[in-house]
């Protein structure tokens, strides 16, 4: 990757386009804290994080960004309304309110009736969208979805896409 | 973590199965090996830990408890010579043959002690009493012989042989009382064994000494001077006496070896099958893992849940094996064999105090 200037502001819905392999996946690594450029610089919120000890990096992850992964990443082991809680208890949420919580995110991208079922038995859109609302939880100012519609079809994946422009007005 | 360590453990029901069977069979291997070597060394030591004397004095040069050799039994007055000795007493140990309701032999070993003091005597009875045996030929006989001996039935007559045969009565029996090699004990009076060892021409001799010290911090002192001055006897401490016989089934006989292999064969299985539920839980959950790096776990989090698994299924495999062995512990002991566990349940008592 060379020669990459991305400035990103609140409220802002980027779509970054480019062919297989020409790093979109990369960038949005780099932009997360999860991988480190071997040049330049990532500033978030004013900070520049790129040089920062992995020590340091999870709390900025976790104050800042929420991920949407292109094969959703649920964890199979936990139901719906669970996946969206580990966001919630690794931040370090108080236990009675992050079930009331997660269970108000299912809500909020319209999956409420389906809070208790584990990943396998939902659809790909289904799944998608509890990875929204795993993103969102305790409303992170930066999503990254890479790729969120790649294993869905056309239908679900405009769906899930009229999704994330509703949430990104919401916010 | 813990939390999402247990919901994936669980989750894989087929997989955990497999590690929990691996990790029973392993602690169920390892512990029935080490109760089964603590059982014998508790039974080779039964009888030293039962007598509460201080001081032992045998013959020259013993290897254990059990394979003592007569001396004269006037040497117990240079251990009452002490003014620092409570009281002293003699003891026999032989070995014998009873003759079996069917003709057959059946070799047994033979304590002879005063029935007056009861000092070597019995100390589980079930029937009769231990100064039952004074005055004649009588005996008691401990109800785990009943496999080698037939039915033990009080009153009964049965012919003992050590020079020549004689008819004893069996008056008592106790309970859980064995030798290292299980070989029947037969407790009759001092005098009455030193009788049958006079067909041997071997009048006014004892086998062992023992003493108990008024205070336990001359215990050294004394020794030491019976060290010095009886020389044609090995002079012990209780504990000496006891590492001595244990020492000597465990390392001269190379038992003990054979049970560490084969405890440490059940380690490594278990060690294994541990190993391999950390390896193919992570590498199975690699994407799960990088996920959780992604919205904020560090890595400690991520190795909390991978130990966690591997710990949850060792604690749970290790209760189901102990348990396992706990149900068995009767009938295995029923057959024969001792499986002393004990101390592997104080040990895991402690444990669990001590995480709480």
């Amino acid at each position: 990757m060379d020669s990459v200037s991305i400035s990103i502001r609140g409220g802002e819905v980027l779509l970054i386009m480019g062919p297989s392999g020409s790093g979109k996946t990369t960038l949005l690594s780099m932009m997360g804290c999860i991988l480190h450029p071997t040049k330049g610089k990532v500033i978030v919120d004013g900070r520049i994080v790129n040089d920062l000890s992995e020590d340091l990096l999870p709390d900025i992850r976790k104050r800042y960004f929420g991920f949407v992964f292109q094969a959703f990443n649920l964890f199979p082991s936990l139901k719906a309304v669970e996946n969206v809680a580990v966001v919630l208890r690794l931040k370090g949420w108080d236990k009675s309110k992050i079930r009331e919580e997660a269970l108000g995110l299912m809500e909020r991208v319209g999956l409420g009736k389906r809070s208790y079922f584990y990943p396998k038995d939902l659809s790909g859109g289904e799944k998608q969208r509890v990875a929204f609302a795993r993103a969102l939880a305790a409303n992170p100012p930066i999503i990254l979805a890479d790729e969120p519609t790649a294993n869905l079809d056309s239908r679900t994946g405009r769906e899930v896409l009229e999704l994330l422009k509703r949430l990104a007005e919401d916010s | 973590m813990l939390w999402l360590a247990f919901k994936t453990l669980f989750y894989e029901k087929g997989r955990l199965f497999i590690t929990l069977m691996g990790i029973t069979f392993s602690t169920i291997l390892v512990l029935a090996q080490v109760g089964m070597y603590l059982g014998m060394m508790g039974n080779a030591t039964a009888i030293i830990r039962h007598i509460d004397a201080d001081i032992w004095v045998a013959s020259k040069n013993i290897q254990n408890f059990d394979f003592a050799n007569p001396f004269p039994e006037e040497r117990i007055n240079k251990v009452r010579a002490f003014p620092e000795i409570e009281w002293t007493e003699r003891l026999l140990l032989s070995y014998g043959f009873l003759k079996l309701e069917n003709g057959g032999r059946e070799q047994v070993q033979i304590l002879g002690y005063n029935p007056d003091t009861g000092i070597g005597a019995p100390w589980s009875m079930i029937a009769g009493n231990p100064k039952d045996v004074k005055g004649g030929n009588y005996m008691i006989l401990d109800t785990t012989s009943q496999q080698r001996l037939g039915r033990l039935a009080v009153g009964s007559v049965w012919e003992l042989t050590l020079a020549n045969p004689h008819s004893f009565k069996l008056v008592g029996l106790s309970e859980g009382i064995k030798s290292f090699t299980t070989m029947p004990i037969v407790f009759m009076s001092y005098n009455q064994l030193q009788n049958l060892f006079s067909e041997f021409n071997q009048e006014k001799q004892t086998f062992f000494i023992v003493a108990k010290v008024k205070d336990k911090r001359r215990l050294g002192h004394i020794v030491d001077t019976l060290r010095a001055t009886m020389r044609d006897n090995d002079i012990f401490t209780r504990n000496d006496i006891i590492y001595k016989t244990i020492m000597y089934w465990t390392v001269q006989t190379g038992l003990g070896m054979g049970f560490f292999i084969t405890a440490i064969l059940g380690l490594i299985v278990g060690g294994s099958i541990v190993g391999q539920t950390i390896y193919a839980n992570t590498m199975e959950h690699i994407r799960e893992f990088g996920t959780l790096k992604a919205i904020g776990a560090r890595n400690s989090d991520i190795y909390k849940v991978i130990f966690s698994q591997a710990g949850i299924s060792a604690v749970i495999g290790y209760i189901i094996g102990l348990v396992f062995i706990i149900l068995v512990k009767n009938p295995v002991e029923r057959a024969g064999v001792t499986l002393e566990i004990n101390s592997v349940l104080l040990f895991t008592q402690r444990y669990i105090r001590k995480a709480m």
